[in-house]
């Protein structure tokens, strides 16, 4: 209300940079919020220029590939014959083999 | 005619420049708000539909059950002491290594079931992390003192046909005398190079090869490329505002693929990806503010897995509170879909939840390692503070179908396309953290944490 009363807080313009540290520090802090915000809004442009493609494109991409290539863990995809799973190959091989072979595991105390 | 320089030349005294400056970042403000809108216009454009959407409008799309998931426990192997760390397959399909946090590291051959070598590392260290070279001739191994050391692999192959005479120890009935001498499977591996960060900002959390000469690390505020050869790192990727938690990359997938992107996932939601040929990240998006149940409070998630599917671009992110969301580079910020544990599609498997149990003192469930009388409404806090979420995440060869270790529930098996829960891999047992499938798709590897074994799982001809 009173203007007089009024606490003086503005910067000491009228002294030079060498004496007073003030608008110095100021002008470094603004530069440097200038340089962050020009880089920000580079950053947004970059965003804005990038070509995407929307969501129903990318979904039907990746249905497609699902569906087109054979997966032998689902079973509508027919199973994995014998000469072409080799852990079906250890695993007869380890069955069959009846103690009799150097494969043996060995416990670690 | 004055030159514009000369008048140019005198500089002005600060305040008048302060005065420019200031209406300077003004107008860069008013920018950047148009900026904003404009892109929040476009990103609405591309969000038209969602992954579910789309597959319940084909009339096709072949509904997956579980009798038509075609996976069979073929072998539950035993050797580690102690809590697996990092389990990693070879390119080959064949061998896997897997690390245990007593600096013992095994190789095993998963066709048979056995293993093949036994690693002593000589650290005292606390091992986190582990992997293998395309070649599999190198493996990797990230401590806790924030070192990843590099070891040459013993060519256990060389040491077998030395040994061992495959074709005769069936026909013939002589004593073993082909047998391997113990002392060769426990190997110390020779050291090449330990790679060592100069700040200390945690541990090395996942470390990928790239190929024989260049491995990236992880560690919770940066990442490294090393060069192998020289020793020193190439390329740092800082990540000063959210801790990495998460790192997956498309690079080589085992030999499979060659990509040129890894994705960093971290605290609050935060996703980057990179290119290893540019020096910066080359997108940034964040997951969605998502309800918190137990604060009722809209947060940001954390992202605790990251992975890439097997079709190039497309990639899943799990969180902390065990969602899943789909993401395609090319759409960018734009989710395509995201996945809930506890949708009514689900409901089966949402039940199946260790954490979700009343621990107050009166209540008589205190100490039950398996509340199976489960009540979503009972929030418990160490529902919120222990749960890791979503651990891992892995893709069937054709990516139909997802694999993820669950905190709390267990080994899961999803249809990437419908969102549903197929079935639950490990049956009763919760302690599934680790979860990878091979690099040709043929089979699944999980470890078990109470049994500490390595678990085999492939398809077989004789399922019904």
């Amino acid at each position: 209300m009173d203007r007089e009363n009024k606490p003086n807080l503005q910067v000491n313009t009228s002294a030079t940079p060498a004496s007073s540290p003030n608008p110095l520090l100021q002008y470094k802090l603004l530069t440097i919020k200038y340089q962050r915000k020009n880089q920000k809004n580079e950053e947004l442009k970059n965003t804005l220029k990038k070509e995407l493609i929307p969501v129903s494109n990318s979904c039907l991409g990746l249905v497609d590939y699902c569906q087109n290539t054979t997966d032998y863990m689902i079973s509508s995809w027919g199973s994995l014959p014998e000469e072409k799973n080799p852990f079906l190959q250890g695993y007869n091989k380890m069955r069959n083999s009846n103690g009799n072979n150097n494969d043996v595991c060995c416990t670690i105390m | 005619m004055v030159s514009p320089t000369k008048l140019q030349s005198v500089p002005l005294p600060f305040n008048k420049q302060i005065q420019i400056l200031q209406h300077k970042i003004q107008l860069i403000d008013n920018d950047r708000q148009l900026l904003e809108r404009q892109i929040t216009k476009k990103l609405d454009g591309l969000k038209d539909t969602s992954l579910t959407e789309v597959t319940a409008l084909l009339p096709n799309l072949v509904k997956i059950t579980k009798n038509q998931l075609n996976l069979k426990n073929y072998y539950n192997m035993r050797g580690h002491g102690n809590q697996i760390q990092c389990m990693k397959w070879a390119s080959d399909s064949r061998h896997l290594l897997s690390a245990d946090c007593d600096h013992k590291m095994l190789y095993w051959d998963a066709t048979i079931g056995l293993k093949i070598g036994i690693l002593k590392l000589n650290s005292t260290e606390y091992t986190i992390s582990c992997d293998i070279s395309p070649s599999s001739r190198l493996i990797a191994v990230g401590c806790l003192d924030n070192r990843c050391s590099i070891f040459r692999l013993p060519d256990y192959e060389s040491i077998f046909n030395r040994s061992i005479n495959y074709d005769n120890h069936i026909k013939s009935n002589e004593p073993r005398q082909n047998n391997i001498e113990l002392s060769t499977l426990f190997t110390s591996p020779s050291l090449l190079t330990v790679l060592a960060v100069q700040d200390k900002d945690g541990s090395i959390q996942t470390c990928e090869f790239l190929d024989d000469s260049s491995i990236l690390t992880t560690s919770s505020k940066n990442i490294h490329l090393w060069d192998i050869n020289k020793s020193i790192a190439v390329r740092t990727y800082e990540q000063n505002l959210s801790e990495i938690l998460a790192v997956t990359t498309n690079i080589r997938d085992r030999g499979i693929r060659n990509g040129n992107l890894f994705i960093a996932g971290g605290v609050n939601g935060s996703i980057k990806i990179y290119d290893h040929r540019s020096p910066s990240s080359i997108a940034k998006l964040s997951i969605p503010l998502e309800y918190n149940p137990f604060n009722n409070r809209n947060i940001f998630n954390d992202v605790t897995s990251l992975k890439f599917l097997p079709k190039d671009n497309y990639y899943a992110v799990g969180t902390s509170l065990k969602s899943i969301y789909f993401y395609d580079i090319r759409v960018g910020s734009v989710e395509l879909d995201k996945f809930l544990i506890n949708s009514p599609a689900n409901s089966e498997f949402s039940k199946i939840n260790k954490f979700n149990m009343d621990i107050s003192p009166v209540s008589e469930n205190y100490g039950t390692s398996y509340g199976y009388n489960a009540s979503p409404s009972s929030a418990s806090i160490a529902s919120t503070t222990d749960d890791d979420g979503i651990m891992d995440i892995s893709f069937s060869k054709s990516g139909r179908l997802m694999f993820t270790a669950v905190d709390g529930i267990g080994g899961l098996v999803w249809d990437t396309l419908t969102g549903c829960i197929i079935n639950k891999i490990d049956g009763r047992e919760c302690d599934i953290r680790h979860i990878s499938v091979s690099p040709d798709g043929l089979a699944v590897a999980t470890d078990s944490l109470k049994k500490a074994t390595v678990n085999i799982w492939s398809s077989s001809p004789d399922y019904q």
